[in-house]
């Protein structure tokens, strides 16, 4: 099956504030838009048709319930790690894609390492897609206390910061390996630094 | 904590933070679980104790006289249900108040006449931590008066696999072939009156391990290291505070919550701090991670620089190796400034690279 999508770009858009100011660059983007947790109803609400939403946390999704029903993106994609019967009876399509464990890189469609990011099954999965180009922005991977996410959160509960730099050097190494042309938007993304 | 009764209700609180609650309930009349147990928080927003949480018990149904295949355990993980850390909660019965879980109300009181004989945790392991106390003093009482409060709480299984092993300074010398022995260096806790003594009967290891030295008293201007400062910040303690029991609860466990800030040291992995990256940094970035440094603090600027005061925040950028963080917590949502002079003052390495001339 070839699985690859007509589009060869995608644009991945994560949390993090700084995409307020990548707005007129993510309306102008010529490509699928993928949306990570509360990224995805601010850039509804900014007008921007979101293809594919992901979120691969319990918290997220009980917090944001009543969002997701409401949504025009019906294309969901999550991992079998969370709280599955939360959105089982929710009208969308939902993809519930295999999560292998913490620290590591999945080239296989439907599976990932999860890297405590939402980000890692997003950017293993347009891998696996074989996109040629990934464009990254609100994705930052700051230090704990420097946090915050668009919907104005700075909650800092656990330490997973050297589990996310762990997991996003494995798959920078990845795409560098394959030669995906790989873009973050953001200078201060760590991304920048692995 | 004791043993409550609510007409026919019998529970008991095993372990409770602001993370994670852990116990037993049961109806002893009607022989079941008592329906409609909720956790409340202070915002008045109530989660119902779900199914899945519970758990079998049987030496409670055992000394209950239940059935013992009844389910009476729960063991609730906060930050999951509620998306948050939880500094006030009640468990709540229908509208009935049985227990409450509130920072100022759990206060221990650390002058109780204790019976010290109480043997402390003392367990090995790859993350370790080792609290070095005087016999009779008060930090041996106040860790007694916690373990007397619920033994396991330091066991592994509670503490995210962090082994706490807690330690008369006599019994030092006994240990300390092994802890050098050891792989992975861990963390070590000792009261600040028998320091010197410590100090003199196993000085390798003093000098070797990280060391936190604590007080009666938290004072952070004889935080040599920075630990201790960020562990303060974590729990958001005032730099000046009197440690009483519930206070060095958090601070020891807070060496749990966040495990691998604490323990990970094989991390070669640096992140962004502070200034204005460029993106020529990168590749002078890269140079540096390739050559296997071993620098805490990387300092990318782009003109040469001779002292500190010479720093222009807006033509550097500030990098921190993962590793070294623990040592820098406090100083994360610092200036770029502050966070080189602690950085200076902890004893640890910095290193200035210049941009070359085109």
């Amino acid at each position: 099956m070839n699985i690859k999508d007509t589009t060869s770009s995608v644009l991945i858009v994560g949390s993090a504030p700084t995409i307020k100011k990548y707005l007129k660059k993510i309306k102008q983007f010529d490509g699928e838009v993928w949306a990570l947790n509360d990224s995805w109803f601010w850039l509804e609400k900014n007008s921007v048709q979101v293809d594919r939403a992901y979120f691969t946390d319990t918290r997220f999704i009980r917090k944001a319930l009543e969002k997701i029903k409401q949504s025009k993106c019906n294309n969901l994609i999550t991992i079998d790690q969370i709280e599955l019967d939360l959105i089982r009876n929710l009208n969308k399509n939902i993809n519930v894609f295999h999560s292998l464990g913490t620290i590591g890189c999945s080239l296989r469609y439907g599976e990932v390492f999860h890297g405590c990011s939402v980000f890692f099954t997003s950017i293993q999965t347009a891998i696996a897609m074989k996109y040629d180009e990934i464009t990254v922005c609100g994705v930052l991977f700051p230090m704990p206390g420097q946090y915050t996410r668009i919907d104005g959160t700075q909650n800092f509960p656990e330490y997973v910061h050297n589990i996310q730099l762990k997991t996003a050097r494995i798959t920078l190494q990845r795409i560098r390996e394959i030669g995906l042309k790989l873009k973050v938007l953001e200078l201060n993304s760590n991304l920048n630094y692995l | 904590m004791s043993v409550c009764q609510v007409n026919n209700i019998r529970f008991h609180i095993d372990f409770a933070s602001d993370k994670r609650i852990s116990g037993w309930i049961a109806d002893i009349n009607a022989m079941q679980w008592p329906l409609g147990l909720q956790i409340r928080l202070a915002t008045g927003v109530s989660f119902e104790v779900y199914p899945r949480t519970i758990t079998l018990r049987d030496d409670v149904c055992r000394e209950l006289n239940l059935p013992l295949d009844l389910a009476t355990g729960f063991d609730i993980n906060l930050l999951d249900l509620t998306n948050d850390r939880c500094y006030q909660y009640s468990l709540m019965l229908g509208d009935h108040e049985l227990w409450t879980y509130d920072d100022f109300l759990s206060e221990l009181d650390n002058e109780v006449t204790l019976n010290l004989d109480i043997e402390l945790t003392k367990e090995f392991g790859e993350r370790q931590v080792i609290l070095i106390y005087e016999r009779n003093a008060w930090l041996h009482r106040q860790l007694a008066h916690i373990h007397r409060w619920r033994k396991a709480y330091f066991h592994k299984g509670y503490q995210s696999g962090i082994s706490y092993f807690f330690s008369d300074v006599t019994e030092l010398v006994a240990i300390k072939s092994k802890l050098l022995s050891s792989k992975n260096r861990g963390i070590l806790i000792i009261d600040r009156s028998i320091h010197e003594i410590a100090f003199s009967s196993s000085p390798t290891l003093l000098s070797s391990w990280p060391l936190i030295i604590l007080d009666k008293k938290i004072d952070l201007k004889r935080d040599f290291n920075g630990l201790l400062s960020g562990i303060a910040a974590i729990n958001k303690m005032p730099n000046e505070t009197l440690l009483r029991t519930s206070q060095l609860l958090k601070l020891l466990t807070s060496l749990s919550s966040y495990g691998d800030l604490f323990f990970d040291q094989k991390s070669d992995l640096y992140c962004i701090h502070s200034g204005v990256p460029r993106p020529w940094m990168q590749s002078l970035m890269k140079e540096q991670i390739q050559g296997s440094c071993h620098d805490d603090v990387i300092i990318i600027s782009e003109k040469p620089l001779k002292r500190i005061s010479e720093i222009e925040i807006d033509s550097v950028a500030v990098f921190i190796r993962v590793s070294a963080t623990r040592f820098l917590f406090d100083l994360i949502v610092a200036e770029s400034l502050e966070l080189i002079k602690g950085a200076y003052s902890r004893g640890l390495k910095v290193k200035i690279v210049t941009r070359e001339a085109p």
